[in-house]
Order: structure tokens, then sequence, then C-alpha cells
């Protein structure tokens, strides 16, 4: 199994758990998705795996070991998408994936300067980087924000690709059909107490 | 080095005038002396007092990680190398800076005040160096703060506590260096970063008032607005205490400044900071539209709090040595604090009104200057007025 939790729980302010007692397995190759309302703890979650949160009780573990993205070589096994991924306004999509050292992906964003494109195309940018990226483990926090149907529908085909190259996939998410389309594994943060699973 | 060549090259006339003030102390040292020291005699280890506060400030300024950053597109993209190097080649720049202001305080203290013990005084830098370079590069922990406090301590203490200072400090870098700084922590440091440079892009200082915290109070009165706007800026406190400390040490090296335009800097410094929920509820609309109160409510009610936090700060350097005259400190308290709130309800600066001027050579855009000094401006006049009636009374 990639990924482990183990009792995880997270605790905001004195007494209110947004998860607690979560218990899971992620091999890889497949897909766990994490649903609730706003602020039940999705993005949270995806931090504990990414080690940017500590978790307030229970613990994580990614590939045997717990997740700490201060070691490079964690970095270079996990892709992320964050609400604070970004792009470097002044390069153009290809200058982008010659940073991560990728051949350039076939897509159809213009040959311009990142601040130019649209929202949505920077959106695109933004995951096709994560996608790109050399990884064993894939995190996205709602990916599908700012992304239109097509694009959504292209999202998902990705996901699957990710799985079937052999990468387990985290992904938080708003949107029923693409959780419906991709996910394995499925957590619903809303329901008893936020410790809900079930599994495909 | 380019870069630096073409700044003298634009600003020969503030090169030429800063240059020749920064000097003075090395030409001129016993014009200095009686400007700052008058008829006193001259201060016990005066330069050695300077040293620790110059250390004291200095540990405590880097120990705010500004260096501490790294651009989100950066670690979206490029991410897979060492993050360490470029932090620690920054905290390097930044202490070398420090080092340059100590250096200089030193020797202009030596020349003017009378050289100090040297071994100890190198020891007292190196120990402070190390200890700044091994702690800052890590994530904070609250016990660090206690170092520059005991600095400024030592310049109280006897003499041979100061090499105490040195072990200590010596002691408190040697662990290992600990974790590195999250990404978290970096994209919070990349956003005070561009927070920084557009405020200096911008000239608005009012962008840099401190972050509030969380406060846990009833809301239910313009009073306990204004509190809970004051408390919710407590990361300005430690800051607070240390010019506290600092300003009877500064009255101690130079007792021919008035005591009155010590408090008086020292207490604006102290307060503008706290006035930050003032100066978002002001100058953003949709924080406004939040707040019943009126403007000029709030305004009185932030200078009443603020005096009230402007007399214990007083309080405190009467404590730590300041002489005590408590009818013009009162006053200053409450001239700071009227000053402070006058800084954080300034308008939006208007660049249209800049108003360029020339002054023997150089163009000073005087609007923007009136602008920008609304705070001080009171502040000078009243410590002069202040200044002129105790003095004549």
């Amino acid at each position: 199994m990639l990924v482990r939790l183990s009792g995880l729980g997270v605790r905001v302010g004195a007494e209110r758990w947004l998860f607690r007692g979560l218990d899971l397995e992620l091999a890889e190759g497949s897909c766990l998705a994490l649903t609730g309302v706003n602020g039940s703890g999705k993005s949270t979650l995806l931090r504990c795996l990414y080690g940017v949160q500590d978790p307030t009780e229970g613990s994580v573990t990614v590939d045997g070991q717990p997740p700490d993205e201060r070691r490079p070589e964690f970095r270079r096994a996990v892709s992320v998408l964050f609400d604070d991924s970004a792009l470097f306004g002044e390069y153009t999509p290809a200058q982008h994936f010659e940073l991560l050292g990728v051949e350039e992906p076939d897509h159809d964003l213009p040959d311009v300067p990142s601040r130019q494109l649209s929202a949505g195309q920077q959106r695109r940018l933004l995951l096709r980087g994560a996608f790109a990226r050399p990884h064993r483990l894939l995190l996205l926090d709602e990916p599908e924000r700012a992304v239109d149907a097509a694009g959504r529908e292209w999202l998902a085909g990705m996901v699957k690709a990710a799985k079937a190259a052999g990468a387990a996939v985290v992904i938080a998410s708003h949107f029923p059909p693409l959780v419906q389309a991709v996910a394995d594994q499925f957590v619903d943060l809303d329901e008893a107490g936020g410790t809900a699973e079930r599994t495909r | 080095m380019r870069a630096f060549g073409r700044w003298l090259a634009d600003w020969p006339i503030v090169v030429f005038v800063l240059g020749g003030v920064l000097a003075l102390p090395f030409y001129k040292a016993a014009d200095v002396r009686a400007k700052f020291i008058g008829d006193h005699p001259l201060p016990v280890d005066g330069t050695l007092t300077l040293l620790l506060v110059a250390l004291a400030v200095s540990v405590f300024s880097v120990l705010r990680r500004s260096h501490v950053w790294a651009d989100p597109a950066r670690l979206t993209w490029d991410d897979t190398g060492d993050r360490d190097r470029p932090i620690t080649r920054r905290l390097l720049g930044a202490l070398a800076v420090r080092a340059a202001v100590v250096g200089y305080l030193f020797a202009a203290g030596g020349v003017v005040l009378g050289w100090p013990d040297l071994v100890l005084s190198v020891a007292l830098v190196l120990a402070a160096g190390v200890f700044a370079y091994r702690r800052a590069a890590r994530p904070a922990h609250p016990a660090e703060l206690a170092a520059p406090f005991l600095l400024v301590a030592a310049s109280i203490a006897p003499q041979w506590t100061a090499w105490l200072v040195v072990g200590v400090l010596a002691a408190a870098a040697i662990p290992g260096r600990g974790l590195l700084a999250r990404r978290d922590e970096l994209v919070r440091g990349w956003n005070a970063k561009v927070l920084r440079s557009v405020s200096a892009a911008f000239g608005d200082v009012l962008a840099l008032l401190p972050a509030a915290r969380p406060v846990r109070l009833r809301l239910t009165s313009t009073a306990r607005l204004v509190l809970a706007g004051v408390a919710a800026r407590r990361s300005a406190l430690p800051s607070a205490l240390l010019i506290a400390l600092v300003v009877p040490l500064l009255h101690r090296l130079f007792p021919v400044v008035d005591p009155g335009w010590l408090t008086g800097v020292g207490g604006y410094l102290v307060l503008v900071p706290l006035a930050g929920g003032l100066s978002e509820v002001v100058r953003v609309a949709g924080l406004r539209r939040w707040v019943p109160a009126s403007t000029r409510a709030l305004k009185l009610t932030t200078t009443g709090v603020l005096t009230a936090v402007g007399l214990a700060w007083v309080a405190l350097t009467v404590l730590f040595g300041l002489p005590v005259a408590p009818r013009v400190e009162s006053l200053t308290a409450l001239l700071a604090a009227w000053a402070a709130v006058r800084t954080a309800t300034r308008p939006d600066i208007d660049y249209a009104s800049a108003v360029a001027v020339d002054a023997g050579g150089l163009y000073v855009p005087v609007g923007l200057a009136r602008q920008l000094v609304r705070g001080p401006d009171l502040l000078l006049f009243g410590l002069l007025v202040l200044n002129a009636y105790f003095h004549s009374s």
C-alpha cells in the first residue's frame, strides 16, 4: 500500500474535529475521492498527506514514511495541485514544462506568457504540470475549479491515465461526475462525524 | 555591482550628504560628543552598551525571518532541488548588512565614547552572529526571542554578565539546525515579501502593519472593537518591550537628548502597529460597512485605548531607568497615540499630487512627502511644543 491512514484526526479550535479516527489504505493505480461541504476538511486531509500539516492524532504514511515535503526525494515522488500552486507570469507553457524537465505534452494552450492566458487556461496549465511531473502519488485539490465542461471530461481522462500508469491519486472534489468517473474509494467528510469511507 | 554604481550616479547629492553625516563621528568627534553628551561625564562602557543594543536589534530583526520565502511558482514547477541553499544565501546577506551597521556603530561609538574591551566585543558579535545564523534559517521557537533581550539586559548588568550572554548564545547555537521551513511557511514568506515590495514601491508603510490574530471578545461596542483590534496585533508586543528597554539606554548614552523626545518617538513606534485595526476599518470600504460607529468615534476611542497602552509602556521605560517627569510623560503618551491614529487613518496616497520641487539640485516630491509624514508631522510639532513649554516654565 502506498498510502496508509491510521486513526487520523485533525481538530480545529478547542473542540471541533474536522475528521477523526480515519483509517484507510490506498494502493498504487487507484484513486481516493474526498467529498464534503466547504470547511469539512478535504484540503486539510490533502495537506496531511503532503506533510504540510501535522495531524492532531493518528498517523499517515506514504510509502512507509511519514510524509514530509521538506525532503526533496519525497517531492520527487509526489505531485500536487493545491491552492498555492502558481505560474510564472513571464513564462510560456512550453517554458514551464522545460522547468519540470519533461517533454511538453500535447495541448491547445497558446504560446504566450502565462499571464496572458485566461483563468481557465491557467488552471489547465497547472493541471498539465501536475500530471506531467513524474510521480507515484498525485494530490489534487478541487481540480475541476475554473475548468469548462470539455476540460472536466479531459480531467477525468487524465486521472484515469495517471492511475493506469501506476500512480495513486487523491482528489478532493465538489463535482460528482468526476468523482464517479475516477474514484475507487470515497471518503465523505460530512457523514458520520467525518469518518465515513466507502470502497467501490 | 553595476547597479550599485548606477545608483551612486543617480543619487550623488544623497550619497554626498549621507556619507558626510555618517563620517561626522570620525572627523568631528569632539563636536558630536558635545552635541550628544554635553558636559555630562562619558557613560561607563558606553560603546559596549551601544554594541549590545545594536546586536539586540539586529538579532531581533533577523529572527523575523524575512529571508524565508520561496516563489510559489518555483515550488510548483521547479522544486526538486535544495530549497535550503537560497534561504541560507539570503540569510547570510541579511547578516552581512547588519554586521556592517553594527560595525559602523561600534567604530563611531569607539571614537566618540571610548573603546571597550575588544576581546569581549568580538566575542559578542561572533556569538550573536552564529546564534542568528543557526536559528533564523529554521522554524521559529518562542524561546529564541529571549536572545535580544539577554543582549540588552547585559548592558544594564555588570560587565561580566556579557561573557555569560556570549556563553548562552553560543550554547543555544550548538544544537542541530533542526527542521527546514515547510511549503506553507515559504508561501507565507513570499506573500509578505510581495507586500513589502509593493509597500516600498508605493511608499505605503501602512501595508506593513502586523496582521491580526484571532481574538475571543464580543464586539458589542466601539470600545470593544477597538480593544479587539489592539489585542489582535499582540505580535507587536515583543518589539514594544525591546523599545522600552532601549529608550532608557539611549538616554544613558546620550544624556543631552531630552527623554521626552525618546519617549515620543519610541511610543509612536510602539503604538502605530497597534493602530492597524483602525487603519483597516477606515481604509477598506468592505470592512467599514460592518462597523456602525462614526469615524470620529472610532478615532477618539482608539486614541483613548492607545494612550492607556502608551502610559503602560512609558511606565516600563521609567521602570528600566528613564528619568521620571509624570506630566511630560503622560502628555507625550497622549501625543504618540494621537500621532499613531493620524498615521493609521491617512487616506490612500494620491500620486497625482506628488509635486516635485527642486531642492538644491535634488528633486523632492513634496506633495508625496506631505502625505507620507502624516502622523510624524504631528509628533514632531507636539514634541517641539511640549519641549518649549516645559523647559520655559
